[in-house]
């Protein structure tokens, strides 16, 4: 198998043998056309390249007229980027990836490659995970070509710069490193480069690989990339001068450097009024903290720390819990276990049947469990809550790490109760504070603390208070817009 | 892979040797109040009240007694009568029969400071009859203990107890130059009744209000916001009553001559609404005559009250503490000596601001 | 004698406001106001400013050195001592800097044990504690800064929850002013300081900001705000108990905590307690820190070694204070030892230290 191998070692093979290689898979078709003057030999996989390019932009110039050299053909198709070469290597490459290769003799050295590449791909539809009501309604598809089209219709300025690297020694997968050079920080620019290119994988099926191979900490339940199915978010992050990286055949466009507090706001915040946006906002951040949080509060409380329970709450909270054999501790966790496994269910069935899991699960079994002693009702409330709190965050890679940050709150807080809690948040915090993306750190602008970026952050000011790039992106050209030409002063009725 | 088996290690020998008691809330028999009867010379009784909730949701009671020297023990030997192990974490009021009281409360009261998990806003009360049937009463709603912090707090607020909890007993129990006072309940046919006030010399209870003159107590020892008021005159031979309500009370100290012989002027506002009146009509006459009225009856009460206190040479209202703060190098032995012998100066001023909306007839 | 630091790993200037405030604020804010009270009485508010100013003084004479140095306590011992000496010097220092992570963790412990846990393990909860130490001083300087901005920000809402306590309070406990006299202040204030202490790590950390010479004024206003804070607590405690009361309470701070009641949540002192677990990670944190990191320089150690080693020293000796008397005099013997280092050492150092460099330049 050494035919994915590059140039040099294919150097004593000839053309030919190349082609008899190619002749095992059945896909594959090698004919002379007889019927033109010319008797050019055609070869291409037919399951690469669109039939349609062939019979329309290829054939009827081939069979118009006769050549002698193959310069000649090159110059009467009215296709561009056409390569004449006689590199194995190049042939090989070009032709598994869609191109059609003319030679005039069949013992030819030389051959002309003419790309014709089947782009079988989605349409562009509207964003699944990341749906908004406001706003555009196009999302990327698994075509590369089609997504870098999404954005530099947004961008249509010539710093726009996209790198593209193959990655994979098998899939040969395309991926484009997007960024705005003059705005994106040039130290920012080579560490992804640099990483991208560094990969070294047989395989890549997702930018969901990428990103796990670029990114800083591997260790980290923390995404520490925002993925996005937005053209319009990509765009938006790249103008302030952040780093997109797509990958062909993955609806994800991936976007670094990124910070904890970025992947709580949704594209919609951008779209509403900035005090809904802000209030939006402080009710998300309000909502993961509560769905880590509550459930280990419960146990702690229940556990450990009964004098906090104010007397009206006791009676209820007694009463809910007098018919439960189990401690608060398996209670929670039963509990816990049950709403993931109902999630994964209903994300693993197709949509239909999932909703009847959903239904199912929260009413049949929830009520059951609850009239037959085995969980307290207060518990399944809270329970119920933190999962739905937990859904609020906009990326849908950050919601599932927090509910799995849950569970080491909830086997803390079972040890040493509410102590025990502080001490889970210590490992959290350290955690944080020692994550990095593209080794900017990961908690900014809470530590180090950066007023300006603050401004949207955990709330979304005007955009006229936002004249400049955050800081955390180190952009060489801090001004977005003149905030004296926003801010100009006006007097009463004037 | 070495990093991951040494995480388990640890997270096993912590979560094995980390292991502490455990506090769960239904496995636990929470005390909503506790309190304490003199059964012979050196044995206490001590009784506490449990809440216990009823699969229907209704809260009814559960006491448990035990017998003991101290009152750390005596509810050391409560665990041994129950199911569950007995925790004081909520406990809201403790209650001192009389002759407890008449003894002297220091031990209870150290224990009560000493545990961190009883809480600040506990209240005292002293128990005029036996404590532990009062306790075993049921009272519907809510259980004993919530029942009896619930209707001291709202006198508290609306009526004539001075605010009180065990910190501010602390308080007034250590320093010196003030004196602490409790509350004084009874059980009257199946119901709590305010008696009294009972007025203390350190831990040891000397003497009583009864609850009649609980109204200028409470108004010479804090400012009242809310409480009514109930006064009795004669019009044309016939007894007529003029209830006075919203009553808000300011006092201001003056103290003069602070090294010799010193003298204490205190100053006090009352201000009021007439709601009822028994007679024939609210006029501007009745007004003015309610005002001399409540004036003169106050004023008297008070002099007589703090005469009572010099006697026992108590300080419930904190003469000596007012002292303190306005004197440079404040002399405790002096002040005791000075205190017995010390002028008290009373001006009431009584403003009735409104009559209701009913004018006249 | 410069120390250079390696330009990513250096800190803003103005992230000293955060750290020596934290580094101050530790277990002793929970019951310094006894210590103090017990001579000063209602005057107890006095000492607490006259003891910030003093810091102040400390403050600026640290930094007067250290700007001429340009370096940390071993370059400025190197300076007035010669070599050896002031390595021998140093390594006191670095005892010092590890007896006070300890004093913190093993103080903390103890009030947990009192108030909520009796039966809680020393030795378990310190591994945990010095482990999640250990993962974060492992992140270097930068992490433990941002423990240390992390621990003032997060626990700063417990500053609210002692307006509670104003229900009952009684403006007349603070007067008369000024009624003590001045051998009672002097008393007073020693206790204060000790309360203050902490900010000496800055001979350590010195040369890991940013042009460290602006950070002098921002170290001054995080001094500013403990003063700040330490006085708010100290006339929030002395209007709440009345001097006999609060003579007879050990941990007047956490005691304040039980009078708080919300609809929701009442005795705040547990949740008090859980988020003060945050608040002295600072405190573990960079004095462990400062300990390895001067190991390293004085012996020419790798950090990370010398760090797993103070943890472990750390993790044995701290159970072997089991009880109150015994942990009270641990407390006691650190604090003064921090007291005559602070106040009496470092004017003394100062001196030396201006003579010497002179000398030397001339040399």
């Amino acid at each position: 198998m050494n035919w994915f191998k590059k140039g040099s070692k294919t150097e004593e093979d000839s053309l030919l043998k190349v082609i008899e290689q190619f002749k095992k898979s059945g896909d594959f078709i090698d004919f002379q056309n007889p019927q033109s003057p010319t008797h050019y030999w055609i070869s291409y996989f037919g399951s690469l390249v669109d039939a349609e390019i062939i019979h329309r932009d290829i054939l009827p110039y081939l069979n118009k007229s006769s050549f002698k050299k193959i310069e000649d053909l090159k110059a009467a198709l009215p296709i561009e980027n056409i390569v004449v070469t006689s590199d194995l290597g190049q042939i090989q490459q070009m032709m598994l990836t869609g191109s059609v290769l003319i030679r005039l003799n069949i013992a030819d050295k030389q051959g002309l490659l003419v790309r014709a590449e089947m782009n079988k791909a989605r349409e562009v539809t509207i964003p699944e995970e990341e749906f908004s009501v406001v706003g555009p309604k196009e999302s990327f598809v698994e075509s590369l070509t089609t997504n870098l089209n999404l954005i530099r219709k947004r961008l249509p300025i010539p710093e726009l710069e996209i790198k593209e690297f193959k990655i994979g020694n098998l899939s040969k997968t395309r991926v484009a490193v997007v960024y705005i050079s003059g705005i994106a920080n040039e130290e920012n620019i080579n560490t992804a480069l640099q990483r991208v290119g560094d990969i070294q994988f047989h395989q890549i099926l997702d930018s969901s690989y990428i990103a796990q191979m670029i990114q800083d900490n591997d260790n980290s339940p923390f995404p520490q990339l925002i993925d996005t199915e937005r053209p319009d978010r990509a765009a938006g992050v790249l103008a302030e001068g952040s780093i997109v990286i797509l990958v062909d055949g993955s609806p994800h466009a991936l976007i670094g450097p990124t910070t904890l507090v970025k992947f709580f706001s949704a594209l919609e915040d951008y779209f509403v009024n900035w005090q809904l946006a802000s209030v939006l906002r402080i009710l998300r951040l309000i909502a993961v903290t509560f769905s880590i949080l509550v459930t280990p509060i419960y146990v702690a409380i229940l556990n450990y720390h009964y004098e906090l329970i104010p007397k009206d709450l006791m009676a209820t909270l007694v009463s809910s819990r007098s018919l439960i054999p189990l401690p608060p501790f398996f209670e929670a966790l039963i509990l816990e276990l049950t709403i993931e496994l109902l999630r994964e269910a209903g994300a693993r069935l197709p949509t239909k049947v999932g909703q009847t899991i959903g239904i199912v699960g929260g009413i049949v079994i929830g009520t059951a469990s609850v009239e037959a002693g085995l969980t307290s009702n207060v518990l399944l409330i809270i329970v119920a809550l933190a999962a739905l709190a937990s859904f609020t965050t906009p990326v849908y890679k950050m919601s599932n790490t927090i509910r799995m940050i849950r569970f080491p709150f909830l086997v803390m807080a079972e040890l040493w109760g509410l102590v025990g809690i502080a001490i889970a948040f210590i490992f959290l915090m350290g955690h944080l504070l020692r994550l990095t993306s593209f080794g900017r750190p990961y908690l900014e602008p809470i530590y180090p603390p950066r007023i300006e970026d603050l401004k949207d952050a955990f709330v979304r000011l005007p955009f006229k208070m936002q004249p400049k790039r955050p800081v955390e992106l180190q952009s060489p050209e801090t001004i977005k817009f003149s905030e004296k030409a926003a801010k100009q002063k006006k007097d009463i009725d004037e | 892979m070495k990093k991951i088996v040494i995480t388990i290690i640890i997270i096993a020998i912590v979560g094995y040797f980390g292991r502490i008691d455990k506090e769960i809330l239904d496995e636990l028999d929470i005390v909503t109040a506790v309190g304490y009867d003199s059964k012979s010379k050196n044995k206490i009784e001590a009784t506490a009240v449990v809440p216990v909730v009823n699969p229907d949701k209704s809260i009814s009671n559960k006491t448990i007694t035990s017998i003991g020297n101290l009152s750390k023990e005596t509810l050391y030997y409560l665990n041994k009568k129950s199911a569950k192990p007995v925790v004081n974490g909520k406990i809201e009021v403790a209650l001192y029969s009389k002759q407890l009281a008449e003894k002297g409360l220091q031990n209870y009261i150290d224990y009560l400071h000493r545990d961190p998990s009883i809480g600040t806003r506990l209240l005292l009360a002293v128990v005029d009859g036996n404590v532990k049937k009062m306790l075993e009463e049921p009272f519907k709603e809510f259980d004993t203990g919530t029942y009896i912090q619930r209707q001291i707090i709202q006198n508290i607020q609306n009526g004539f107890i001075p605010t009180t909890n065990v910190h501010l007993f602390l308080s007034s129990y250590y320093t010196e130059g003030m004196d602490p006072v409790l509350p004084i309940i009874e059980l009257k046919e199946k119901n709590i009744n305010i008696k009294g006030l009972a007025l203390f010399k350190g831990t040891k209870m000397v003497d009583s209000i009864p609850y009649r003159k609980m109204f200028v107590f409470k108004a010479l020892h804090e400012n009242i916001k809310n409480a009514g008021y109930k006064l009795r005159t004669t019009e044309k031979g016939k007894t007529e009553y003029i209830s006075i309500q919203g009553i808000q009370t300011k006092k201001k100290f003056q103290v003069q001559n602070i090294h010799t012989s010193p003298k204490i002027t205190l100053h006090l506002k009352i201000k009021g609404y007439i709601r009822e009146y028994t007679g024939a009509t609210v006029t501007a006459n009745t007004v003015i005559k309610a005002e001399r009225l409540m004036k003169d009856k106050v004023q008297k009460e008070t002099v007589s009250m703090i005469k009572n206190f010099q006697r026992y040479n108590i300080d419930p209202l904190a003469f000596g503490e007012q002292a303190r703060s306005r004197t440079r190098h404040w002399d405790k032995k002096k002040w005791e000596q000075q205190y017995k012998k010390m002028k008290v100066n009373v001006v009431v001023d009584v403003s009735i601001v409104e009559i209701g909306v009913v004018d006249g007839h | 004698m410069k120390v250079a630091v390696k330009e990513q790993f250096l800190i803003s200037p103005y992230l000293a406001f955060f750290i020596v405030h934290s580094m101050q604020t530790g277990v002793g804010v929970m019951g310094f106001q006894r210590y103090v009270a017990i001579y000063t009485e209602q005057d107890s508010w006095i000492p607490v400013l006259i003891g910030g100013a003093a810091v102040h003084l400390v403050i600026w004479m640290m930094y007067k050195m250290l700007n001429k140095e340009q370096g940390d306590i071993l370059s400025i011992h190197e300076t007035a001592f010669g070599k050896w000496f002031g390595g021998f010097l140093t390594l006191l220092f670095i005892m010092y800097l590890m007896a006070m992570g300890i004093t913190v963790l093993r103080t903390f412990i103890e009030v947990l044990q009192v108030w909520m846990f009796p039966l809680l393990k020393t030795w378990t909860f310190t591994l945990v504690y010095l482990i999640a130490a250990y993962y974060i001083i492992a992140g270097g300087f930068r992490s433990v800064v941002g423990v240390c901005f992390l621990g003032v920000v997060v626990p700063f809402y417990l500053i609210l929850t002692f307006l509670a306590p104003l229900e009952f309070a009684n403006i007349r406990n603070l007067l008369p002013v000024f009624d003590h006299s001045m051998k009672e202040f002097a008393l007073s204030f020693k206790s204060m300081t000790l309360s203050y202490l902490g900010f000496e790590t800055l001979l350590v950390f010195y040369p890991f900001f940013k042009k460290p010479e602006t950070s002098q004024k921002w170290f001054h206003y995080g001094n500013l705000f403990t003063v700040f804070l330490y006085l708010y607590l100290m006339i929030i405690t002395l209007i709440y108990y009345t001097p006999d009361h609060l003579k007879r309470t050990i941990w007047a701070t956490i005691a304040m905590w039980k009078i708080i009641r919300f609809p929701f949540v009442e005795r705040f002192e547990y949740i008090g307690l859980a988020t003060w677990t945050i608040a002295i990670l600072p405190n573990v944190c960079l004095a462990f820190w400062a300990a390895s990191r001067m190991t390293k320089r004085t012996f020419n150690i790798n950090q990370k070694k010398s760090l797993i080693f103070i943890l472990m020293i750390a993790f044995i000796v701290s159970p072997l204070f089991k009880d109150r008397t015994e942990i009270d005099l641990l407390n006691s013997i650190v604090s003064q030892f921090g007291l005559y280092f602070n106040f009496g050492y470092i004017p003394f150092l100062f001196f030396i230290h201006y003579i010497m460099s002179k000398v030397r330049r001339k040399v």
